[in-house]
Formats: structure tokens, sequence, C-alpha cells
């Protein structure tokens, strides 16, 4: 994207003929042809990559702040103005502009490489035709790796805003499992046959771990989970109702929720090599409490919620808590969930759902703005 | 004693039928080969020994009717030689025994299969045919075949849904006759695990979303019009990718084809709509139940960009009521002159192929097609999932296998009926997918463990699995429009 070549360099106070570039004494390396411009060298850019990272990234930084951390001299607020705005816009997909940017660069080069001399240029010329082809060649694969590289970005965004979105309707599900659970209980008695299935089926579910937990939200919705039943949850006192709201609120980004989709979204990041969609075995801890529920519409014509799923929750909570203990991708959301845990108070606050998803996404909408 | 035979399979009670009887087999070769002799060399000995196993291991392969005679057979050599030979040799011995064994099974399993296979096609030409007699007869000679559980694989439990299928049939049942526990469970959740644990549906859903953004490259308000929205988990992801372009809005309508889907359609618009606050887009979300073309004009269009979006690979019934609902659909979104139609079908229910397909034709190329499916499941990333695998093949995969098979029309004027529906994209084109999108699927796909890929010929993006295309996704535009 900034290929800048290193020229052959004079001392500015020396009168040269040659288009040659010239080095002031800051270490600046300028153009001598009738306007000067400012030559970006790798280490200029080196520099001032450093300086806009320390400043927090090219949107937070700005050119008298990137001037004052670089302290090179003779670097005005003018070259850094645009500097910094080809930075910015080279971060973006955007390779008409680095096709451009190239071309310049190179073309420039070839030109003030040469000797002054007709002959010299001549024959420059013609170097200059072969150069100039394979140059092209070579942006041309630039631009199918960048091409590639987006795709594959993008790809991993969307991958990411799907399994949010599901996550939010698992969520949902699950309050409204738990909801009618607290319902029946209060108004049904235990049902035999729902033990008879929750004591059949566990191993198989447990084998089948994460992927169970789509299953049952299905169900749920035709069970019609309506929002008064979604207040109904939020009054009660369910410890594992609370624990997905606290893991929501204070994991944001991340791989400490339900459904688990969000868990491998760190390894994205990493490299787009690994599937996003690796299950851990942790997840199969988390669905325990859905499989009764979806083992009797398996099995059963009938279907109410069975209230095994209340006690099964309950274990769920333990199991919960003991999750600290097991893998997480990430050193700061462990922290996180370890406050989350430990402050009851937010746990028993009923997020609204909107505040939940917001930490989420626009997390990600800023990621894809600094496209790190 | 026996009690040190190395090979598991045989149990003690044969073991002791052995000492006690001579053995008696139909071999040919038997009363060449059987007589002990016992060779004083030890390297003679071995020698012939190992040829007469290998002999017999030879004429064994050869051989049609495979039984336990055989084994014990091979049993009681070993047993006769046993004080003489080697370790190594025994060692040899007991390879072998493991090897026939092994390639016995296996080919008393391809024997069956291929009985299975060639058993299904007849009795499905019998079904055609509409001789109901010999294709009872059919089916229930496959019933018992397939009932003796002799090696459980992934063709012989969707034979069975086949059989089943073919049965309904023809005795032409009503839907109400399914068992209670096949219809139990509710189809989208067992379509939910499918599309996490295979690329199918995530792969229509990405390759049309690209082709929307592309399409709508500097519009700023787009208006996709959606056949069938499920869960609407195919929005998510554009969303995310118009909330980047700074001015775009979106809004979407769901076409809903069964009045009882109403509430699930209103409960995913909320959703929708929640996400696209969250995410601070701009986002409309409307519903209609479509019973006629006419239907459509009554959608709004203020001189926006339109889109029809029509992801058929998930169809849960595909059968002709779904498909004059599609008919319907694309007839009356010609209506509207949307930009573009994205398109994705399943590639059994291709709508060029279609239509030309008899029966038999058909009932072949599902046993394919399922069968494909169903093995794709299993060697993806989710193998060790075993039972849930199984879980979604039985009540997914089954379900469709037999829906599919009793709805496909032999008769002559269902069958006319039948083509009308496939003329629905009458007055489109398709298009060349973008590089872009290419490459997306083919990233897409790679994130699956397995033999997908993605094949891209004559403006038709398909994902196969090990040859056999699975599903395509196309994209339209209006013909002779210019927009």
């Amino acid at each position: 994207m900034f290929h800048t070549k290193k020229l052959s360099t004079m001392n500015s106070h020396h009168e040269s003929s040659r288009p040659m570039c010239v080095q002031g004494d800051s270490g600046l390396v300028l153009t001598t042809d009738p306007k000067p411009r400012l030559r970006w060298t790798v280490e200029l850019h080196e520099r001032f990559v450093d300086a806009v990272a320390q400043l927090g990234g090219p949107d937070k930084a700005t050119p008298k702040t990137i001037m004052r951390v670089m302290g090179v001299k003779g670097l005005t607020l003018y070259h850094l103005k645009s500097h910094l705005q080809k930075f910015r816009l080279g971060k973006q997909p955007h390779k008409e502009f680095n096709d451009h940017s190239i071309k310049d660069a190179s073309a420039l080069d070839l030109q003030r490489s040469c000797a002054s001399s007709s002959g010299m240029m001549v024959r420059s010329m013609n170097d200059n035709s072969h150069m100039v082809d394979a140059i092209g060649m070579q942006m041309e694969v630039q631009r199918r790796l960048h091409e590639q590289l987006e795709v594959q970005k993008h790809l991993q965004l969307r991958i990411e805003a799907q399994g949010k979105y599901m996550q939010s309707i698992l969520e949902k599900a699950c309050q409204t499992l738990a909801g009618e659970n607290n319902m029946s209980y209060t108004s049904k008695g235990i049902n035999g046959n729902h033990h008879h299935h929750q004591g059949l089926v566990p191993q198989e579910m447990k084998d089948f771990g994460p992927l169970n937990f789509p299953a049952a939200f299905q169900d749920l919705n035709i069970y019609g989970g309506g929002h008064h039943l979604q207040q109904e949850i939020e009054r009660s006192s369910s410890p594992v109702l609370v624990h997905h709201h606290g893991f929501n609120n204070n994991d944001p980004g991340n791989s400490l929720s339900l459904g688990g989709k969000k868990r491998p979204s760190p390894s994205y990041s990493g490299g787009g090599g690994k599937s996003p969609l690796i299950w851990s075995d942790d997840f199969r801890l988390q669905e325990l409490g859905t499989t009764p529920h979806h083992h009797d519409h398996h099995q059963i014509q009938i279907g109410p919620p069975s209230i095994t799923t209340t006690t099964t929750l309950n274990s769920m909570s333990d199991i919960y808590e003991s999750k600290p203990a097991v893998v997480v991708l990430q050193g700061d959301s462990m922290k996180k969930f370890e406050a989350s845990s430990s402050s009851s108070s937010k746990l028993e606050r009923p997020s609204p759902r909107r505040d939940r998803m917001s930490p989420m996404i626009p997390q990600g909408r800023n990621n894809n703005a600094s496209f790190v | 004693m026996e009690d040190e035979h190395n090979c598991h399979h045989i149990s003690t009670s044969y073991s002791q039928e052995l000492h006690g009887c001579s053995i008696q087999t139909d071999f040919a070769f038997q009363t060449e080969y059987f007589s002990p002799s016992h060779n004083t060399e030890d390297g003679m000995f071995s020698d012939q020994y190992m040829e007469r196993l290998l002999q017999i291991e030879t004429d064994l392969m050869a051989s049609d009717s495979v039984n336990q005679d055989t084994t014990i057979y091979l049993e009681a050599l070993e047993t006769e030689f046993r004080d003489e030979m080697d370790q190594e040799i025994q060692e040899n011995v007991d390879v072998t025994l493991n090897e026939y064994t092994h390639l016995k099974e296996v080919e008393v399993e391809t024997v069956e299969e291929s009985r299975v296979a060639d058993l299904l096609l007849m009795a499905a030409e019998a079904v055609e045919a509409q001789n109901w007699l010999l294709s009872s007869t059919i089916i229930s000679r496959l019933n018992s075949l397939l009932a003796r559980e002799n090696g459980d694989t992934t063709f012989k439990r969707l034979a069975l849904f086949f059989t089943q299928g073919l049965h309904y049939k023809s005795i032409d049942a009503p839907e109400m006759v399914y068992e209670p526990v096949c219809r139990q469970t509710n189809p989208l959740s067992t379509f939910q695990l499918f599309q996490e644990v295979s690329p199918h549906v995530k792969f229509g859903h990405f390759t049309a979303n690209q082709a929307i953004l592309e399409a709508t490259q500097g519009d700023t308000d787009v208006h996709v019009v959606d056949f069938d929205i499920m869960q609407g988990i195919q929005w998510p992801p554009l969303m995310i990718d118009l909330a980047m372009r700074n001015d775009a809005a979106l809004r979407l309508t769901a076409m809903i084809g069964d009045q009882k889907n109403v509430d699930m359609v209103q409960q995913t618009g909320r959703r929708l709509k929640e996400f696209a606050d969250s995410i601070n887009l701009p986002f409309m979300f409307d519903q209609m139940v479509m019973v006629s073309e006419q239907d459509f004009e009554r959608i709004e269009v203020g001189g926006h960009t339109v889109i029809a979006n029509c992801m058929l690979h998930q169809l849960n019934m595909p059968d002709h009521t779904s498909f004059s609902l599609v008919k319907t659909f694309l007839g009356g979104m010609t209506k509207l002159s949307p930009k573009i139609v994205a398109l994705a079908e399943e590639e059994l229910f291709n709508f060029v192929k279609l239509p030309s397909m008899s029966f038999v034709e058909f009932f072949s190329e599902a046993i394919h097609h399922y069968t494909a499916i169903s093995e794709s499941l299993l060697s993806s990333n989710y193998s060790g999932h075993k039972m849930g695998l199984r879980w979604i093949e039985k009540e997914f995969l089954g379900m469709r296998i037999l829906d599919s098979v009793r709805k496909f029309p032999c008769e002559e004027k269902e069958r006319v009926l039948w083509g009308e529906r496939f003329g629905s994209l009458k007055g489109f084109k398709p298009i060349p997918l973008s590089s872009c999108n290419i490459s997306q699927a083919k990233f897409l796909v790679g994130l699956f463990s397995g033999g997908y890929w993605v094949q891209n010929e004559k403006c038709r993006l398909a994902l196969c699995w090990k040859s056999r295309p699975l599903t395509t996704a196309t994209i339209w535009v209006p013909i002779s429009k210019s927009r």
C-alpha cells in the first residue's frame, strides 16, 4: 500500500540539477521538483505508524498530536493531514486508491532514479516499460490478495453477526422455558412421564451437547413465549436466568455466552484458518437444562414442559459456578465473568434486551472501522 | 485350549462345538486340503499352511455365499495346528482370520446394500406403474431385509424412510398416518441444528446477501421481499454490512405462505428490529399473507430498489403446495420489477430438471441426494456427536424423504399441473456471480471439514459434496428491462 522506495539522497544544501530527492537536516527526504513534496520513506512511515498506534489508532490520532509524538523537524501539519487521510482510507477496502498510490509512487521512483542525460533518459524509458509491466502484474496479484483478505474478513463478521442474532433468540427461548417451568411447577406438579424420559436420555444428549440447544428454543416459540412470560421471569429469582443476563452484560464481545456462537470469535481474529464453528466441550454443560425439554418433544405427543427441567436448571447453576475453572479464551473475559458471578446485585437487575445487544454489536462496528 | 483363541468373534459355544464335532463344510476343496499332514520341518509346514490359508481366503472371497461355517472351519484349522504352530504363523492366521472376517462383513454389507438398492428401485418402478401387488410384495421384502439390522449403515437407515415413503404412496395415505413419534419434533428445531452442522443453509444465505450488497451499491433504501423468512437468520449479516454504509436503510417484507405461521413471523420481525436497533440501522419490517399474485400489488414500492429473496433450500415440505407458492411469489414479484432475484435451491428440486423427471428418476436421484447429505453430516466437524447427527438424520432428512417421495406426482394429470409450476422464472435471466461471492463461498465451505467444495459454472454456484451437488445459488435479473 504505502510502498516507498529508498532513493539516493543528497544534502539539501547542495545544489543539484539532477531530479533527485534531497535529504534535509531533519532527516526528511524532499523532492527537488518545483513544488517540494515530502517523500514518505519507509522509516518515516514506520515512525508515523508507531505514533498513530501510540495515540490509539488512525481514528483517534490527529495531525497535531502525531506531529508532537513523532517529533520530526520540518514535518508540517499539511504533510501529516494528507498522509493520515491516506492512511485511514488505506485501511478501508479501497483498492483503486491503493493501485493509484502504488502506481504513483513507483512511476515517480522510476523517473527519479535515472540520470539526467537524454541518452540515459531514453534507455530508462525502455526500462520503465518493462518494469511497468512487471509492476502491473504485481499490482494485480496484490489486488487479488487484498480482495481475498477482505472477503475473508467480511465473512467472519457476517458469521459472527448471525451467531449473535441466534444467541439472542436462544436467550429468549431459555427465558421462556424457565418461565414456563416456574409456572408449570406451581400449577401442574410432577409428571411421571417426564422424569422417565429424563432418566433415559441424558447421556446421549450430553454427548449431543451444544447442538441440542437450538432445538429446544424452537419448540418454545410454538409454545408461545409471550412477553408476559418474560416479565414473570424477570420477577422470578431463578439463578440460572440471572446468570444469563449477567453473562451478556459483562461479556460483550465474547466467549462465555450460551448458544456457542460467541466463543469461537476470538479465534477468528487470530487468523482465518480456524473453523469458527469449533465447539468446545464446555458447551455440553450448558445445554443440560434444555435437553429434557427437547426430548419431551421428541418422544411424547403432548408436551407441556417438564418440571424436571427446573431441577436441571438448578444444577446448571452449579455448573455455571464452576465455569471459571473451565477453558476461557480471553483473559479479560475471565475477569469479567468473575466479576459478574460475585456481584449479585448486578445479576438481579433485569436488563432490557437492547442493552444486552448494544455492547456487543457496536464493538463489532468499531472493529470494522479500524480494521485491526 | 479354546480359551486361548485370539479371535474374539467366536463365542465359547462355538468352541465347544468345535471340540466335539468334526468339521463338515460344503467347500469343494475341503477333502483335498483338510487331511492334516504333520510335516517334519517347520519351514515346509508353515509354507504349506500359509498356502492353504491363502487358498482358502481367495476361494472365500470368490464365493457368493459366505456363512459362518467358514469361520468355524478356519477356527478348526487353527485349533488343529495350534500345537505345531509357530507364534508367527499363529499371528498370521489371526490376521488373516480378522481380515477375512472384516472382508466378509464388508462383502455381506455391500451385497445387502445393493440388494436393498435394487429392491428400492424395483419398488419405485412398481409404484410408478401403479402395480400395487408387486409394490407391496417388494416393500414387505424390503422391510424384512432392513429390519435385520445387519450392520447399520447410513444407506440402510435412509432406505427405511424411502421404503416407508413408497408404502405411503402406494396406499395413498393422507398425512395423518404418520407415526406420532416422527411427527413430534418441530421441524424448525431440527432445521436449526442442520444449518449449524453443515454449510448448506449458510451457503445460500451468504451468497444471496453478497449479491444483494453488490446490486444495491450506492442505493440508500433497500427493500427485500422474502419468500420464507423462518427465523430470519439470513438478515443480520446483511444488516451489519448495510450499517457500515452510513446512510443505508433496510425494509424487509416477509411473505407468509401458511396462515399458521403469522405469529412466528411477527416474532421474527420483532427480533430483527431489535437487532437492527442495536446496530443503529434504520429498519422496517412488514409481513403479508400471500394468497395470490394480486396481493403483491399491495406492497408499496416507492421507487426504491426491490430485491426478491427466495431461499428454497430451506423448504420444509417440498411438495406441490410449496411449489405453487413459489410460483405465486415469483409471479407476484415480477410485477414489482425487482432489481435481482436471489434464489437458492436444493439440487434435488432443481427447477430446470424437475418437471421432466419421471418418478423413478426422481426416486433414484433422491436416494443419492439424501445419502450424500447424510454422509456429509456424519463426516462433518461434529462427527463425534453421533446421536445428535442421527437425530437430525431421522427427523430432518427422514421427514423430507417421506414427504418428497410421497408427494411426487406419478399420475398423468397431476404431472401436468406439476409441470405448470416451474415456469416461474420466465421473465428473468441468470447473471454470473462476482468473484467476491465465489471466494466467499469457498472460504465458507472451507470452514466445514469434509469433502465440501464449490462449483461455479454457467451462472450457477453449487455447493457440492464429493461429486454430488447439493445446493445451488443463482441470481436472476429481469430480461429486457433497462434499469
